[in-house]
């Protein structure tokens, strides 16, 4: 065995994914002018290199922001689970935990959500290293590696004008192998996790609820929702019905705990009006009540919502004051 | 349950009971039969999502007999969209389901203990099941004695009134009918159950209260219950919620580390107590 690993140009990883495009549909950083974001491509000059982090994360190509789950016709109702094969391409670390997390979320309790199974199972996904943190990342303190993840198929770095790729899972090895001949010969170590300080809240939930002035902590939020849209893990969602010439359609639509509307009966009743009650809904969800469901953080530290916030409002921030309050 | 949680399966409307007519409390019991003769198993305490195609689903308790599932009859109150989408259904017409979701009331657990049912209003419905369970002939000597008490507003609020007097045959039931404020020709009693709970005679050491009603009254009468030395573990309610999936996915009736869908919505009080109170 050769102590050399795989390493690709940057024309050889297009051309990879060209071969790719050709039986699935390839979902990589593009940009439709103002902003980066995971599009699905159709020629790789559209691809986006670079180690720009998309402003949202690749979630909606498993959990879509829009999606038709039943067809109501005389028939009865009917569904379509999606049968599309598909590529992630550049999936930074950060995303690729979440998608894990939502991966177990959405697929490992007690009901499994067979829209996100589907397109998971259907799914190659190629990691990306980030070579730099950015403003607002925080994933070095939320247990992310910005340099690698295991949680894909194949995992890339970028290395001077090449990129050094790692085979992670059997679907990822096999994909690879076709156009990499004698992949047995090449080094494939998996780089060891470097673990870091941990921002984590260790909270009871009534603390949450007793000892904290959430009044003051979302003095300035705006209640728009943009943090929970941008978010890798949040997966909250409404059903939306349709008609249509003879038929109805039901449609699943991302929601938000941030809405008002979110948790109001139909009575009028709302147990959570108020602001400070779904800042700390979203939060106390991510931090507390995930991690006893599930024993993990919800939150990545990508930044993306502190990034996104139009008050520049910081989990971050938000989580580093209530372990001092609690302390 | 089929292996997509989210997909309804088609039911027919084979009956339809007009509970009360007033217009602010417009009560209907459909009765409902599912297509190609299958049964929906369920037991007390657990509910599906109803849908009116094109306009909406939502979350209604199961308010038959479990036992007898050849239909099932679920109790509308018209309140919304979706609601008055159902209330314009006729006998007959189609109208789509899925579930069973939640857990139930702990029927085994019950067993031995006399219980009393307390419940406001519509919230006599998701008691039913466990009622018409406990009084089927093959269960009724499992459990101890029964007492209701049931109010509505106003006389002609009551639900399921047909039922009262099969149930008032059976052996160690006692059913008392309660009413916001007095009107003329009503012979039982008036007062909300939170202050009529008080004077009725049962066994601390081996009663359950089972409760359902407007929040207001449940928070009430359990008050009271405590007050009267009731252990908070002997004090069953089932919450009520806004739910989209009914599988724990969608996040709306998330309370705590809990969702009401899966873990409820049969709570005890002791449970309700160390939850954020988000209900």
């Amino acid at each position: 065995m050769s102590e050399a690993a795989i390493k690709l140009t940057k024309g050889e990883l297009e051309k990879m994914l060209a071969a790719l495009m050709r039986d699935r549909t390839v979902f990589a950083p593009g940009s439709t002018g103002a902003k980066l974001e995971y599009l699905p491509v159709d020629d790789v000059s559209d691809i986006v290199f670079g180690d720009e982090l998309p402003y949202k994360s690749p979630k909606d190509v498993f959990f879509p922001r829009c999606e038709k789950i039943v067809t109501f016709s005389e028939n009865g109702a009917e569904a379509e689970l999606p049968e599309t094969q598909t590529v992630l391409f550049g999936a930074r670390p950060c995303d690729l935990e979440a998608l894990d997390m939502l991966k177990t979320i959405l697929t490992q309790g007690k009901f499994k959500d067979p829209f996100f199974a589907a397109r998971y199972e259907n799914a190659l996904i190629i990691g990306l290293a980030c070579a730099e943190k950015k403003p607002g990342c925080f994933c070095d303190q939320r247990e992310t590696d910005l340099d690698y993840s295991e949680k894909c198929d194949l995992f890339l770095r970028a290395d001077g004008d090449k990129f050094e790729v790692l085979y992670v899972s059997d679907k990822g090895k096999k994909a690879l192998g076709a156009h990499i001949p004698g992949l047995e010969q090449f080094k494939n170590t998996p780089r060891e996790f470097r673990p870091a300080e941990t921002l984590s809240l260790d909270a009871a939930e009534d603390d949450l609820f007793t000892k904290i002035d959430w009044e003051e902590i979302t003095e300035t939020c705006q209640s728009c929702g943009i943090c929970t849209y941008v978010c890798p893990t949040c997966h909250c969602f409404m059903f939306k019905d349709v008609e249509e010439d003879d038929k109805a359609y039901r449609y699943r639509n991302w929601d938000s705990c941030m809405f008002p509307k979110f948790t109001l009966h139909a009575s009028g009743h709302n147990p959570r009006a108020a602001k400070r009650e779904r800042y700390r809904q979203r939060v106390a969800h991510k931090y507390v009540y995930i991690k006893e469901n599930f024993g993990m953080t919800a939150c990545t530290g990508c930044g993306r919502c502190i990034r996104s916030c139009p008050a520049g409002m910081s989990i971050k921030t938000v989580v580093e004051g209530i372990r001092e309050e609690l302390q | 349950m089929n292996m997509n949680p989210y997909l309804p399966l088609k039911a027919e409307i084979v009956d339809i009971v007009q509970e009360t007519t007033d217009s602010e409390l417009d009560v209907k019991t459909y009765a409902l039969k599912l297509g190609g003769g299958a049964k929906m198993e369920f037991m007390p305490g657990q509910f599906v999502e109803l849908s009116a195609p094109g306009v909406g689903e939502a979350p209604f308790g199961f308010a038959s007999n479990p036992l007898r599932n050849d239909t099932i009859e679920i109790s509308i109150k018209r309140t919304g969209m979706v609601t008055d989408a159902i209330h314009s259904l006729e006998i007959g017409d189609s109208i789509f389901i899925r579930g069973p979701f939640g857990n139930t009331f702990p029927v085994k657990g019950l067993e031995g203990s006399d219980i009393l049912f307390i419940a406001g209003g519509l919230g006599l419905a998701p008691l039913r099941p466990l009622i018409t369970y406990i009084f089927e002939e093959e269960n009724r000597a499992k459990y101890g004695k029964i007492q209701m008490l049931i109010a509505a507003r106003t006389p002609t609020d009551f639900i399921f009134f047909r039922d009262y007097a099969e149930w008032r045959k059976i052996k160690d039931v006692e059913i008392t009918l309660t009413i916001d404020n007095e009107v003329p020709n009503w012979a039982e009693r008036v007062g909300f159950p939170h202050n009529l709970v008080t004077e009725m005679s049962f066994d601390l050491e081996k009663t359950y209260a089972v409760l359902c009603g407007p929040p207001i009254m449940i928070k009430a009468v359990s008050q009271k219950l405590m007050e009267m030395g009731m252990p908070q573990d002997r004090i069953l309610t089932t919450l009520e919620m806004r739910m989209t999936c009914g599988v724990g996915n969608c996040g709306k009736c998330n309370i705590g580390h809990q969702y009401v869908c899966v873990d409820g919505p049969v709570f005890s009080l002791a449970e309700l107590e160390g939850m954020p109170d988000e209900y």
